[in-house]
């Protein structure tokens, strides 16, 4: 009896669990629940609305919201869709919730510098085409 | 932060770790999976989420909601404590239930966890790594 006691004492299901093939894969639909969880509710705190209010614009119940929010469930496309016009969601809560938020800093990183090239390049551009205006208006004037 | 199993002394094991152990099947290793997830996830956090980690009236720990099937939730209670999250106990109830019967139990379960909140912070370096 002792012996069984030592035993139980040594498995660890959560070891076995981590070493199961299907375990990084259902692990990062799980991840992914969460972080929408936290999008959906930071989203939803900020807009002071209540489960049951949020429920009712998005034509659901508050069980739904509730169940998403502590990342019980996986919603569908249209619920998502609807989540996400009502919570007003920005392309920066959607590269959160699929973890790409490299690519955000990426794009704040080159964002300054595709300004700048920009800036260049349409002023080269407006410079051109003052030259050619005015060299136009200057030749129709001689001619 | 790192999550750790709080190792109950007397009893000679961790109440959480042992708890698991029951999901052994293919199901049950979906269920430690999300429980996995969320640990981490919440780990990640500082052990801070007002959507996963809820108190609970009348107690000093926090408490995780997963949901096993469509009527039955784990629970597992946990505190913060310095660079901790510790795991202290778990449990199985009803996600609806009424009855005086059963709510007296989960109100019993809670009691456990907070004694198992005391034998952890009068003895904090009796645990295990999660």
């Amino acid at each position: 009896m002792k012996n069984i006691k030592q035993q139980m004492n040594k498995i660890d299901a959560m070891a076995d669990a981590r070493n199961d093939e299907r375990y990084d894969r259902n692990f990062r639909s799980a991840s992914l629940r969460l972080r929408l969880a936290d999008e959906i509710f930071n989203a939803r705190e900020t807009k002071k609305l209540s489960q049951q209010a949020l429920a009712k614009h998005i034509f659901s119940t508050q069980k739904v919201i509730s169940r998403i929010e502590n990342g019980d469930v996986n919603i569908g496309i249209d619920i998502f869709d609807r989540l996400s016009e009502e919570l007003d969601f920005s392309t920066d809560n959607l590269l959160r919730i699929f973890n790409r938020i490299e690519y955000s800093r990426k794009i704040e990183i080159v964002s300054p510098v595709k300004q700048f090239a920009n800036k260049r390049f349409f002023t080269s551009l407006g410079a051109e085409i003052t030259n050619a205006f005015s060299s136009a208006f200057t030749s129709s004037e001689l001619a | 932060m790192k999550a750790v199993y709080h190792h109950h002394r007397e009893k000679g094991h961790c109440p959480v770790k042992k708890f698991f152990n029951q999901y052994t099947d293919t199901r049950g290793k979906n269920i430690l999976t999300s429980i996995d997830a969320k640990i981490k996830h919440l780990v990640s956090l500082n052990g801070i989420s007002k959507n996963l980690a809820k108190p609970l009236t009348g107690y000093s720990f926090l408490q995780l909601g997963i949901r096993k099937t469509k009527d039955i939730l784990i629970r597992i209670n946990f505190i913060r404590y310095r660079d901790l999250l510790v795991l202290l106990h778990a449990f199985e109830k009803p996600s609806n239930y009424s009855n005086a019967k059963v709510k007296k139990e989960v109100d019993k379960e809670y009691e456990i966890a907070e004694q198992h909140r005391l034998n952890f912070i009068s003895n904090p370096q009796s645990y295990e790594e999660y």
